[in-house]
């Protein structure tokens, strides 16, 4: 399985460098629009996904190379597992990246707050958006290949563009009262173990999936 | 005799097609030609044997070793090849390798290395501008590198110009040489198979027709050509199936003694040939349906 883990992050090396290559500049760019540190990990998770899940987790090569995959020593679950472990690592990495790149920000004449919330709020942000997102898309795909995904992709987007009307809503403003008894750590906390398990749901979805497919 | 793989009773039902209760066996250090007619369902059966179709019956054993149960040990010493590359095609040679080498226990680069040579293909190049025979010609080095001991091939010598043909069909015969290594080869250009097959397992509308000794299949079936009025309802019998012309008619059988019995001296008797036998079986199978 490790191998496969492996074979994901050779593939995505161009893609990867490409997306630090964005954080920087778009970083730089956020900071001098007083764009705090938490939209631009919210950001930063969006480009990781789309730059390196789209592009290579989940994409037309993937689905052409299933055939080529599956005639290698892997099972079937450690296909999937595999899949599922590197998705959760480009969420790390896209967490650690961007946190890197604010902390090299950090070091120019911008002045922005950056802490250890700031940190643990990427974190969360990071990691929660992107496999909330991938346990969507993945199961689709095992079971319905790249057709469904093209539609797929535009659950974040859409995410994204009513996000603004969600914050002015009333259901927002009565979930943040509600919240409001909770500290930030624990409310963060409490997301990104509800994003875990339902990545983890997603993945016995996918193991179900793929053991019963026919390629 | 050890068998590298057997198939007993595989079944897989699509809407419109299946394959019916396939059984055979392929015995240590032979080529077996898989062979049927286009859509016939070889493709469909090497990919249940890899475990990349699940079938609905029947078991197969591959090294004596069940695949329900050992598959991921049983496919390192397995090399497929497909009919066309599913590599990633942005990758290069030696990007393609690095991927898949770490997999395999038994990943001998210096046998890569040769066959790169040999086969004279590019390290850097990307794999998308490859022609067919290269692509093809990768394939085979990447499944012949890790000391398989069944070669799978799914149509290999399909659209590739006949020098590079010739070459593979060479190569699949050296592997065999040592025999520890085992082929199955599934193709219909049949004329390949003449050349290296020990077996041949005949597919036929998703049912095995026959599988035997290449030499025994040349024994066993022959053609028949004589004049047409030669020809009665009684006397058809014996044949698959007979096409007459304005020159004649000409039938394959598998009854010598029928046919002597009926024609006497009167009919010439050819040995068929691998086509003959797929052709005249398919449309035997027709004036059934």
């Amino acid at each position: 399985m490790m191998q496969l883990v492996r074979k994901d992050f050779i593939l995505i090396t161009k893609s990867y460098l490409l997306f630090i290559a964005c954080m920087l500049f778009i970083s730089v760019l956020c900071l001098n629009l007083d764009v705090d540190a938490g939209g631009i990990y919210i950001f930063s998770a969006l480009l990781a996904f789309f730059i390196m899940g789209i592009g290579n987790l989940v994409s037309d090569h993937e689905q052409d190379a299933a055939y080529f995959l599956l005639t290698l020593p892997v099972s079937r679950n450690g296909f999937v597992l595999s899949k599922y472990m590197s998705g959760l690592i480009v969420a790390i990495l896209s967490w650690f990246t961007t946190s890197l790149v604010l902390l090299i920000c950090l070091l120019l004449p911008i002045s922005f707050r950056f802490t250890g919330l700031s940190i643990f709020l990427g974190l969360s942000w990071s990691v929660g958006i992107i496999v909330i997102v991938l346990s969507i898309i993945l199961p689709v795909y095992y079971a319905f290949g790249n057709k469904a995904i093209r539609w797929l992709i535009i659950i974040p987007l859409l995410l994204a563009s009513f996000s603004s009307q969600f914050v002015h809503s009333s259901l927002f403003a009565s979930i943040v009262s509600g919240l409001s008894h909770y500290s930030t750590e624990y409310v963060l906390s409490v997301f990104l173990i509800i994003s875990l398990v339902i990545y983890a749901l997603s993945c016995i979805i996918s193991l179900v999936v793929v053991s019963i497919k026919d390629f | 005799m050890t068998h590298v793989l057997e198939l007993k009773n595989v079944s897989k039902r699509y809407e419109d097609f299946s394959l019916d209760n396939i059984s055979f066996i392929l015995p240590k250090g032979f080529i077996m030609g898989l062979i049927g007619v286009n859509g016939a369902g070889k493709s469909t059966l090497l990919k249940i044997m890899m475990d990349i179709v699940k079938r609905d019956d029947g078991e197969i054993y591959i090294f004596g070793k069940d695949t329900r149960k050992q598959m991921v040990e049983i496919k390192q010493d397995i090399g497929f090849v497909f009919d066309d590359s599913h590599y990633y095609g942005h990758l290069n040679c030696d990007q393609m390798k690095q991927i898949i080498a770490p997999f395999y226990h038994n990943w001998d680069e210096e046998t890569y290395q040769s066959y790169m040579k040999r086969f004279g293909l590019p390290t850097n190049k990307k794999l998308r501008t490859f022609s067919k025979g290269m692509k093809m010609q990768y394939n085979i080095a990447v499944a012949l590198s890790h000391q398989a001991k069944l070669i799978m091939m799914d149509e290999p010598t399909a659209g590739l110009d006949p020098i590079v043909r010739r070459d593979l069909l060479h190569v699949l015969q050296e592997v065999v040489m040592n025999e520890e290594v085992s082929v199955l080869f599934s193709t219909h250009v049949t004329t390949d198979l003449e050349k290296i097959a020990d077996y041949i397992t005949y597919i036929h509308d998703g049912n095995v027709n026959f599988s035997e000794e290449k030499d025994l299949i040349s024994e066993t079936y022959f053609i028949v050509k004589g004049d047409t009025a030669l020809l009665n309802e009684q006397n058809s019998a014996p044949f698959v199936h007979i096409e007459k012309s304005r020159l004649g008619f000409q039938g394959l059988s598998k009854d010598k003694a029928e046919i002597r019995l009926q024609f006497g001296d009167e009919v010439v008797l050819e040995p068929a040939n691998l086509e003959d036998i797929m052709y005249f079986t398919s449309q035997g199978h027709k004036d059934l349906n």
